[in-house]
């Protein structure tokens, strides 16, 4: 008696067997071919399987909706290059460029007028720090300068002698 | 001989979908309308499934349809639209099921989409027993996929509600056919494990 065919398959194999029969070793093969018990083992799970499936169509509801297919959806290969995606792409990278030229212009003509206008600038700069300065040596405005009588005085050497008389030696 | 001619069978079926999909490739619209005849039942199971809604299964068919036929030139070997065409499915599917996901999150419950019950569908059916066996096929279903991982019930369900073969699951999946093996053993040796289980929905199929 050989061996294989009175060692039958165990749970392991049994389920080995229904994946794949191909899987498990020749002698278990050979055994599956010849043994009775086992086979019927093995058809009797897939066949449990097999009803599983069967009763799951079964119990589904079938389509009602018929498929419906866009009238001009699908061309050859060939002619893809101008569907409306292809030419909304070609488009967008049309103005992409067009954008990043313009942009990089504007960007040179920008940095030219900041060039040409620094003269002005400086100009503004000085009329400004003399105003700063005209404030730091008096900081009241002229009308105020008028009432004090501070602005333009027009002191004579008299009266500077008449403040301060020198001293007669 | 049965064997003999079911091969021919197979062979002449395959050559006929080869010639309708290059056909549909170089947009002729009947025969891709040959397809849908073909497919759209198989699709449609397959979305419902999952979601266990007829109408979001429909919409859901619908759009798969329309992906395929936007981007049936990009099909180089037309023996493989099958597993093609459910990998377009399985990825609608995904899509809806995050949306869903996501919405649920702005909503008070918790709203599972695999535990959720089966819809309406068949209500109006006038046989009630009917209807109840039905529900209680889909809650033993649930309980039996609630048990396996996400991969192994995916591939349980890809391989025996859908019937691809090994080879189609691990094109659909995007996975080698040895991780395909692994999953669906494990599957296997989960849902063996289950006596109670595979007797009630013995006595479901009784």
């Amino acid at each position: 008696m050989n061996l294989a065919k009175e060692q039958h398959l165990d749970e392991q194999q049994l389920i080995q067997a229904v994946v794949d029969e191909n899987d498990l070793p020749r002698s278990m093969q050979a055994h599956l071919v010849s043994c009775h018990q086992c086979r019927s083992s093995k058809v009797s799970f897939e066949q449990e399987l097999v009803n599983l499936g069967q009763l799951a169509e079964h119990y589904s509801p079938p389509p009602q909706r018929k498929i419906a297919i866009p009238v001009h959806e699908a061309r050859s290969s060939r002619w893809s290059f101008l569907n409306w995606r292809n030419a909304i792409g070609a488009a967008a990278t049309v103005a992409a460029i067009l954008l990043v030229f313009w942009g990089t212009t504007s960007l040179r003509n920008l940095t030219e007028f900041g060039t040409a206008g620094a003269p002005s600038e400086l100009m503004e700069a000085k009329r400004l720090m003399t105003e700063v300065n005209m404030l730091v040596e008096n900081a009241l405005p002229p009308l105020y300068l008028e009432l004090t009588a501070e602005y333009k005085p027009n002191y004579d050497k008299e009266f500077y002698q008449f403040l301060i008389p020198q001293i007669e030696t | 001989m049965a064997s003999t001619d079911d091969t021919n069978k197979t062979s002449g079926t395959s050559t006929q979908l080869a010639f309708l999909v290059n056909q549909a490739k170089g947009g002729n619209r009947s025969a891709f309308a040959k397809l849908i005849d073909q497919f759209q039942a198989d699709v449609f199971r397959m979305v419902y499934y999952r979601i266990r809604s007829r109408a979001d299964a429909e919409d859901i068919a619908q759009d798969v349809f329309l992906k395929a036929y936007q981007k049936i030139s990009s099909i180089k070997d037309a023996s493989r639209f099958r597993g093609w065409l459910f990998s377009i499915t399985l990825n609608r599917i995904r899509d809806f099921q995050r949306k869903k996901r996501f919405r649920s999150l702005f909503k008070a419950e918790d709203e599972n989409i695999e535990s959720q019950p089966p819809s309406e569908e068949g209500t109006d059916q006038p046989d009630a027993l009917n209807h109840v066996l039905r529900e209680d096929f889909w809650r033993q279903i649930r309980l039996i996929l609630n048990k396996l991982s996400k991969m192994e019930r995916e591939v349980f369900l890809l391989r025996f509600f859908d019937q691809l073969s090994l080879n189609e699951i691990a094109g659909a999946l995007k996975k080698n056919e040895s991780t395909i093996k692994t999953h669906l053993y494990r599957a296997l040796a989960k849902f063996k494990k289950e006596p109670g289980m595979r007797q009630s929905l013995k006595e479901v199929i009784q």
